[in-house]
């Protein structure tokens, strides 16, 4: 029981605390990866000046604007696509079909992340496959990849097995009895749907929409690989100013800044699944 | 012709999903077919749809490139290892939240998937930070430290919801018979457990075969594996190069993916989410 | 009028028929038990009637059309599963309430026909209660009212007491033909409990693996069943090996007179256990083990000339004695009906 508590506080929890820090102004002085940053804001007490700084620069409005554009579409996008081959595979007719679905939404699963990127650049990039397909028809092609649609793609694409999984394991609780009494008692499919089986299916639903937000606000491989070099997403911005731009004290403050916006929305998947649970008990 | 009519007309409708299974499928396919395409093409210019030239020149290449040598050895070190580390502490803990209640436990289960919902890219960095100061930078302990926080998860959860599934008589009659509880424990309750915490092992294997953010942050310049090797690839090699580099690199997870296949029950993971 | 026929129905399942040629007529206002052992087709039969099935060859006509071109949601039959019936997410008012809110009735009618089905069912006033307040009978009674709200014009039930406790289940399946009395409503209720399905039944369809054996009243069932299995499956039963010459028919020591038939070769001899007595002047007979279960006693005896044990019930207050006489017998040849016996009054034993 203790190990991995302790792994968690010394790997996690540790760090955490002094990047907090180290983004409210306060520099450690033994620590050469902080001190050696560009454009310090060091103080003796806590201060709001780096935030203010970090929000005040108009690449960061850039930033988060894309930021927010890429993670609603993708939660939108990839959720969507996900019940619907959740649906299917739980509640489609024809046995081959369902199980090829089956088969097919797990694939995602088995690539590494760094590869599916770049199998999506070759397919739909610049003069990639599909843009050489098109041509055959004579059909023009605008490639998404190094736009933001291009992020939006690959968090999709990625992004399946998890969302249909869970998906799926909620609408498996659903007992066939209860459909079938909805249907017993007229009920249309659009009725059941939204009568029986959403409601039915919410707190693995509210799962898919909190990780998949988390998971794509803070992301780094598939915007580097797939978006644009400006704007860039929160993860890129954090990478790129503890690297090449040398300023640590800002890539800790992205940091900081991104964790208090997931910590918002797990607050809020946490207070919607104990409301959940207290109903239900 | 009403929409409902549409709707309801079998074949029409058949036709229908068929078109849309077939075109999700190009969706995910299409993409890896391509890498397959470029891994044996030595030459394909746009607007070829095959390649103009096929061959395997591009394999050599990879093969006797020293970088890859060099990641290909810190994969297949590093992987294992933090298999093994993962396993050693975290296997005990799962046995705990399955079998005992003890304070504060779900302030536990929930800190690790807390742990697990932050944006890696900002730990990462603030852990290599933190790393900086015990000179962990670019070092074999350090990587392997770093990866080993992507797998608490993974490697509590799952074995947890394993061990969770063996029935309590089982054990009672073991220890009716007069076994130990460590003696149980290896005689019943693991082996029956077992290909839970195989497929535990394995996608705790295959996460950090497969993990290039927290590498890439804290390993680099001394330690890349191959998906950071990756990262440069894409930018500054032809495509081929790339190509093979993903179809190696995938090889395992395909392999170790079917056998856990058998054992893989999405329930399992579904179960954690839950909370246990 | 709501008259249900199985026209020569049968569905397969991987090449085997799970149900085969089923002829059945239920008439207005019965209610017709299915029985059968597991997988005997009862509950595939209903699930066909329901619309959830399709039968593979046959049809099924309510008073006279055919209901096969519908689906579950446009037939006039309302269902009632054995668990996991209500929905959780609703309380009891919108549990029942679901169907009629389809429907397009007044909002002032919904509530009105909510609560009368409630009332009917027994559980008045419990509108606000959610599924996981209720006990199980309490859940069941919710579905049958979810079900009796919609006025259907065949109410089919499966095996809707089987996951209730043994009280319970007695106590629901009389209130529930009460109801079903009450509103006339044709009724079809599938249940593997023999005894239950006596009980509540005007008729019982008695199926194994897919053939319809025999549908009849309850007491024709017990006293007339008409094939080997049927005369197992109801109630208890001693079977004998016998042979007939002529109308005469020995089974060990016991003879019997068949009544107006004449057979020959291998027969069965069905006894029922209260139909073998103790009274003086019969076979010798040992009693080697009894158990007392309140208003009878089971009493298993060894029976001079026969290789098999008899079950004999004895009623309270009755005692056991040195020798045995058998009231009535059934006789079967090839697992089928051949006739009534009569015991042939006993000759001074040799």
């Amino acid at each position: 029981m203790m190990p991995p508590t302790a792994v968690l506080i010394f790997l996690v929890l540790l760090p955490a605390f002094e990047a907090l820090k180290f983004s409210l102004g306060i520099v450690p002085a033994d620590n050469v990866s902080y001190t050696s940053g560009l454009n310090l804001i060091s103080t003796q007490s806590p201060t709001f000046k780096v935030f203010e700084q970090l929000f005040a620069s108009p690449a960061f409005a850039q930033n988060i604007r894309l930021t927010l554009f890429v993670t609603f579409f993708s939660v939108l996008l990839l959720t969507a696509l996900a019940y619907l081959l959740a649906l299917y595979g739980r509640f489609g007719r024809g046995v081959r079909l369902r199980n090829v679905v089956r088969t097919l939404y797990l694939l995602p699963m088995f690539v590494p992340g760094i590869i599916a990127v770049y199998a999506l650049i070759t397919f739909y990039g610049d003069n990639g496959l599909l843009e050489a397909l098109l041509n055959v028809f004579h059909i023009s092609y605008q490639s998404p990849i190094r736009h933001e649609w291009g992020i939006v793609l690959g968090q999709v694409w990625t992004g399946i097995p998890f969302a249909v999984l869970l998906l799926s394991s909620g609408l498996d609780g659903i007992s066939e009895e209860q459909i079938e009494a909805a249907r017993d008692a007229g009920a249309s499919f659009w009725t059941l749907l939204t009568r029986i089986i959403l409601p039915l299916n919410v707190v693995p639903l509210l799962i898919v929409l909190t990780f998949t937000f988390i998971g794509v606000f803070g992301s780094f491989t598939v915007p580097y690989l797939l978006g644009p070099a400006a704007p860039q997403m929160l993860g890129v911005s954090m990478q790129m100013n503890f690297g090449a731009f040398r300023q640590p004290q800002v890539a800790v403050a992205l940091a900081v800044f991104s964790f208090a916006v997931c910590a918002l929305v797990g607050y809020i998947y946490v207070a919607a699944t104990t409301r959940q649970n207290r109903g239900r008990i | 012709m009403s929409l409902t009519w549409f709707w309801r007309s079998g074949p029409l409708r058949h036709a229908l999903t068929l078109i849309a299974v077939f075109a999700f499928g190009a969706f995910l396919l299409l993409p890896l077919w391509t890498l397959l395409l470029w891994a044996v093409a030595t030459r394909w210019n746009f607007p070829g749809i095959v390649p103009q030239e096929f061959g395997l020149k591009w394999w050599s290449w990879v093969f006797q490139n020293s970088d890859v040598g060099k990641s290909a050895f810190w994969s297949l070190t590093t992987a294992p290892t933090v298999t093994l580390v993962s396993a050693v502490i975290c296997l005990p803990a799962a046995y705990a939240f399955s079998r005992f209640e003890f304070p504060l436990k779900r302030l536990f289960y929930v800190a690790l998937l807390a742990s697990n919902a932050f944006p890696r890219i900002g730990l990462y960095i603030a852990i290599a930070a933190f790393f900086f100061q015990f000179g962990l930078i670019g070092t074999f302990w350090g990587v392997v430290l770093v990866q080993l926080i992507g797998t608490l998860v993974t490697m509590t959860w799952i074995p947890a919801a394993a061990f969770g599934a063996v029935p309590r008589e089982l054990e009672e009659a073991a220890r009716d018979a007069g076994a130990s509880p460590l003696r149980v424990f290896f005689s019943v309750t693991l082996p029956i457990a077992m290909p839970g915490v195989i497929v535990a092992l394995i996608l705790t294997f295959l996460g950090s075969l497969d993990e290039s953010q927290a590498t890439l942050v804290v390993g680099a310049p001394g330690i890349t594996t191959l998906p950071v090797l990756m990262y440069t690839l894409v930018d500054s090699y032809p495509e081929p190069v790339g190509a093979v580099f993903s179809v190696l690199l995938t090889i395992p997870s395909v392999l170790l993916l079917i056998v856990a296949r058998r054992y893989l029950l999405a329930g399992y993971l579904a179960a954690g989410f839950k909370g246990g | 009028m709501a008259e249900i026929v199985f026209q020569d129905v049968s569905k397969l399942y991987a090449g085997k028929a799970a149900v085969s040629a089923l002829n059945l007529q239920v008439e207005s206002g019965e209610l017709v038990c299915l029985l059968g052992p597991s997988g005997c087709g009862k509950t595939t039969s209903l699930r066909m009637l329901a619309g959830f099935l399709t039968p593979d060859a046959g049809d099924i006509t309510l008073d006279g059309r055919s209901l096969l071109p519908l689906g579950p949601e446009a037939r006039p039959t309302a269902m009632v599963f054995q668990r996991y019936t209500l929905w959780p997410h609703m309380n009891v008012f919108h549990n029942v309430a679901f169907g009629l809110k389809l429907r397009r009735i007044s909002k002032a009618d919904v509530v009105r026909r909510v609560g009368q089905a409630l009332e009917l069912v027994g559980l008045p006033g419990m509108e606000q209660r959610s599924p996981s307040q209720l006990s199980g009978g309490q859940q069941q009674r919710v579905a049958l009212a979810r079900a009796l709200v919609l006025e259907p014009q065949v109410l089919l039930l499966d095996e809707p007491l089987s996951s209730l406790d043994a009280k319970l289940r007695v106590s629901l399946r009389s209130e529930i033909r009460a109801i079903v009395r009450e509103l006339g409503i044709t009724t079809v209720f599938v249940t593997h409990d023999q005894e239950e399905a006596m009980a509540v039944a005007d008729r019982i369809a008695v199926m194994f693996g897919g053939e319809l054996h025999q549908a009849d009243a309850p007491s024709t069932l017990y006293a007339r069943p008409a094939t080997r299995e049927v005369a197992d499956f109801i109630g208890t039963m001693n079977f004998l090996p016998g042979v007939a010459t002529g109308t005469r028919l020995h089974a060990g020591p016991l003879a019997f007179e068949l009544a107006g038939k004449a057979l020959s070769g291998p027969l069965e001899v069905a006894i029922r256990p209260e139909d073998i007595y103790f009274a003086p002047g019969g076979i010798p007979a040992e009693v080697t083990s009894e158990s007392d279960l309140g208003h009878y006693r089971e009493m298993r005896l060894r029976v001079a000339g026969l290789d098999a044990p008899l079950m004999s019930f004895v009623p309270r207050g009755e005692g056991s004695g040195a020798t045995v006489q058998v009231r009535r017998a059934v006789v079967y040849a090839g697992g089928k009906l051949v006739g009534e016996a009569v015991p042939v009054p006993r000759l001074v034993s040799r």
